[in-house]
């Protein structure tokens, strides 16, 4: 049995940090800088006090520490009791009156107890549905997260992209020279440095932070945000060249159809928008994309197509890309030979193109 | 004749249950079971010890949680009188309060009659019952039901409670201690004298996990840096402390960091920092890790620790800790690894959570001696090798 230092690797260079030398210098850090204000402190109702006067009401970013965050001070509140504390003024009558304050809190307890049961009871059954709301949220959240297997977990972890030919950069010289190119989910940026190469200026988006570290880690000029977050915030019109690969091939169809219609609207007029999809025609190609396990479906050119022209796009043109030459096709030949596979219709359903290109224009 | 079966005897225990002690009692008895050890649990009806109105509690029936068996018994819920408050007021004073008023005192505080009763009946079944922690009623009266058999893991700190009589009695007919560490045993000592019973037995120890910091970030929507806390939410562990720390160093830094608390009870975070200061309530244990994984740091401020689960667990994921100074254990934590850093007040927490924030790689470095450290000085073996030590030892003395 492997024990816990085997399973985990502890590296040997750990000496170095001297921690009492550390907290040495703080300390002495903390004296010299002791005057300069840095350090002030106040009791977090002055801190509230100060903040609200200086900025309004603070709105929460995200939904769910919203919801988690009335919860718990919902859930302070929520044991409500009958009991109260009581007081009375020091006068020569305030033993007197406390007295009957106190005979009325007596008194007055087991009806407002009945009162306060059932007030409770209303109180843990709202936080109950609250929690299930919250618990909702997060099991969706869960669910989503990798949505199955993400292009990082297939690409990076399990080792499956794609080989890349030389597509990309064909793709990139579709584009006008000048025109500064985006490239929606750009992922670890191999359409960004086939640009790069062919001299075209290109901005990726990508929402992924690990990704995003991989692109930056190559140069690219990368924005991390979610890409339909990126063409939404775009204005009208504004977008002179957007490039998407395997564009519907991975996520919801609806997202599809509500993209194009966004991306159709932020283009610029002779804007112009290039996708690179799977071929579906090509067995062999479809074979190799499918070996990625983020990919869900493909999409004919012709129905692409149609859903742009559906999307307001004008100029369409359909290319075949990336097909197989002719040392791969002769290695296909060989692995399925004596066959009888020498018809020409056979030959041009295994070896279509890998690949279409869409150049869309506005 | 006596069994072989060992009974742990926490206030509660169960899914869900949270709370250093009732954990490090799970966590101990699972090992044990697992290594072939006759385990048992006997227990109180008790979910949540500080909402005594809650009519939240565990069904009384036999259970068997992760294979071991569970007896519970219901908890004497007596109406917290003004005079027990008078007299907790006086403990927490330091004032003198006669011995037999502290007897009454831990019973008012949490106790079961009927699990008295059943150790008295049933006290031959069993080899040894080892209670945790010092403080509660089941312990005391329990350990004076069967002190023949008791063992305690007491789980002290520096506190006024700490040092009433009645636990120094108690100490003394125990058959023998586990302490967690070096500070606990040194303080224990130095409260109830040099003569009492037992050795560092180390608590518990962390299985090796890896968690997955993006899926935490991913279904909580945390971006950036994090300050974590996790643990019970209230004064005796010093959130409130570490709430109005944190606000202060956002608002004199202006600083792009958060603070995520997560675990039981409530803390009041003002509502204009709420984006930044941002309270997760109970995480499931898989988050948790998750959670550690993709913290900055962690931040345990509590001053009364007896082994702190939350650093041991922090650092299997390779974190940097930021403990309070104050706190004998984890202070000697973090000195004797170096897996962390200490403040005493807020100019220290100011510059110690700067230097963290700002050096990623003595971050990583102090994570890693912090997971050293763990791994060579908490193992199961070790434990389970000291434990049945101080059992031994305790029957030897029995005759």
């Amino acid at each position: 049995m492997k024990t816990a230092e085997e399973i985990i690797s502890i590296p040997p260079d750990l000496e170095g940090v001297d921690v009492p030398r550390i907290m040495e210098d703080i300390k002495r850090r903390v004296e010299e800088r002791r005057q300069s204000g840095l350090y002030r402190e106040l009791p977090t109702e002055e801190l509230e006090r100060m903040r609200v006067g200086e900025r309004g009401e603070v709105t929460i970013q995200d939904p769910l520490h919203e919801i988690i965050f009335n919860i718990e001070l919902a859930r302070h509140f929520a044991a409500v009791s009958s009991w109260y504390p009581i007081g009375a003024r020091r006068t020569p009558l305030g033993p007197f009156i406390l007295l009957a304050k106190k005979i009325l809190r007596r008194f007055m307890t087991p009806y407002m107890e009945a009162v306060f049961d059932k007030q409770r009871e209303f109180n843990m059954r709202v936080l109950e549905a609250l929690k299930v709301f919250q618990e909702i949220i997060v099991r969706e959240r869960e669910r989503n997260y990798r949505a199955g297997v993400d292009r990082y977990y297939a690409w990076e972890e399990l080792g499956l992209a794609e080989e890349d030919g030389e597509f990309l950069e064909e793709a990139a010289r579709r584009f006008p020279p000048d025109k500064e190119i985006v490239h929606l989910w750009c992922g670890r940026g191999e359409f960004l440095e086939a640009a790069r190469r062919e001299g075209r200026e290109a901005l990726g988006v990508e929402e992924d932070p690990r990704l995003v570290r991989i692109c930056q880690g190559k140069n690219l000029r990368v924005q991390q945000a979610s890409s339909m977050d990126y063409l939404e915030g775009q204005p009208a019109d504004s977008l002179p060249a957007v490039f998407l690969r395997d564009l519907g091939e991975r996520g919801e169809l609806g997202d599809l159809m509500w993209l194009l219609g966004v991306l159709a609207s932020r283009l610029e007029r002779d804007g112009v928008a290039v996708i690179v999809n799977h071929h579906p025609r090509s067995v062999l190609g479809t074979e190799e994309a499918f070996v990625d396990p983020s990919l869900v479906r493909l999409i004919h050119p012709e129905t692409m197509e149609g859903l742009l022209k559906g999307a307001g796009f004008r100029d369409l043109r359909v290319t075949s890309l990336d097909g197989f030459s002719p040392d791969e096709e002769r290695e296909w030949m060989e692995r399925l030979g004596g066959m009888g596979l020498e018809l020409q219709d056979l030959r041009e359903t295994l070896f279509a193109p890998r690949r279409y290109l869409v150049e869309a224009r506005k | 004749m006596s069994g072989e079966t060992i009974a742990f005897v926490p206030p509660r225990y169960g899914r869900g249950v949270v709370g250093g002690a009732e954990i490090h009692a799970r966590m101990l008895a699972e090992e044990l079971h697992a290594r072939g050890w006759p385990v048992e649990i006997l227990t109180t009806d008790a979910v949540d010890i500080n909402r005594r109105e809650s009519k939240e509690r565990f069904a009384l029936e036999l259970e068997v949680v992760n294979g071991i068996t569970v007896r519970r018994f219901p908890w004497d819920r007596t109406r917290l009188t003004r005079r027990f408050h008078r007299l907790e007021r006086k403990i927490t004073e330091g004032k003198r309060v006669a011995f037999s008023r502290q007897e009454t005192w831990s019973r008012q505080l949490f106790c079961s009659s009927e699990l008295l009763s059943y150790l008295e009946k049933h006290a031959q079944k069993y080899r040894a019952f080892v209670f945790i922690p010092y403080l509660f009623g089941t312990t005391y009266w329990g350990i004076k039901t069967v002190p023949e058999k008791s063992y305690l893991i007491p789980c002290l700190h520096d506190e006024p409670y700490a040092r009433l009589e009645i636990f120094r009695h108690m100490m003394h007919s125990l058959r023998g201690i586990m302490f967690n560490t070096e500070p606990e045993m040194e303080l224990a000592r130095r409260l109830y004298g040099e003569d009492i019973p037992g050795k560092v037995v180390g608590g518990v120890a962390f299985h090796p996990y890896r968690g997955d910091p993006e899926r935490f970030r991913h279904v909580f929507s945390i971006r950036g840096d994090f300050v974590l806390y996790t643990g019970r939410k209230e004064i005796p562990k010093n959130t409130p402390l570490l709430v109005e720390y944190f606000c202060n160093y956002l608002e004199n830094t202006g600083r792009d960091v958060k603070l995520i608390l997560a675990g039981s009870g409530s803390v009041n975070i003002p509502v204009s920092f709420r984006n930044q200061v941002i309270d997760l309530g109970y995480l499931e244990e898989r988050d948790k890790r998750d959670a550690y994984c993709a913290a900055t740091a962690i931040c345990q401020p509590s001053t009364r620790e007896s082994l702190s689960l939350v650093l041991l667990e922090a650092w299997l994921a390779e974190v940097p800790c930021l403990v309070h100074g104050d706190c004998a254990v984890t202070r000697h934590h973090v000195e004797r690894s170096g897996g962390g850093l200490w403040f005493d007040d807020y100019p220290t927490f100011h510059e110690a959570l700067d230097l963290l924030l700002d050096n990623p790689d003595l971050r990583r470095k102090m994570g890693r001696l912090g997971k050293r450290y763990l791994l060579e000085n908490y193992s199961w073996d070790a434990i389970e090798e000291r434990f049945r030590e101080v059992l031994e030892e305790g029957e030897r003395k029995r005759g």
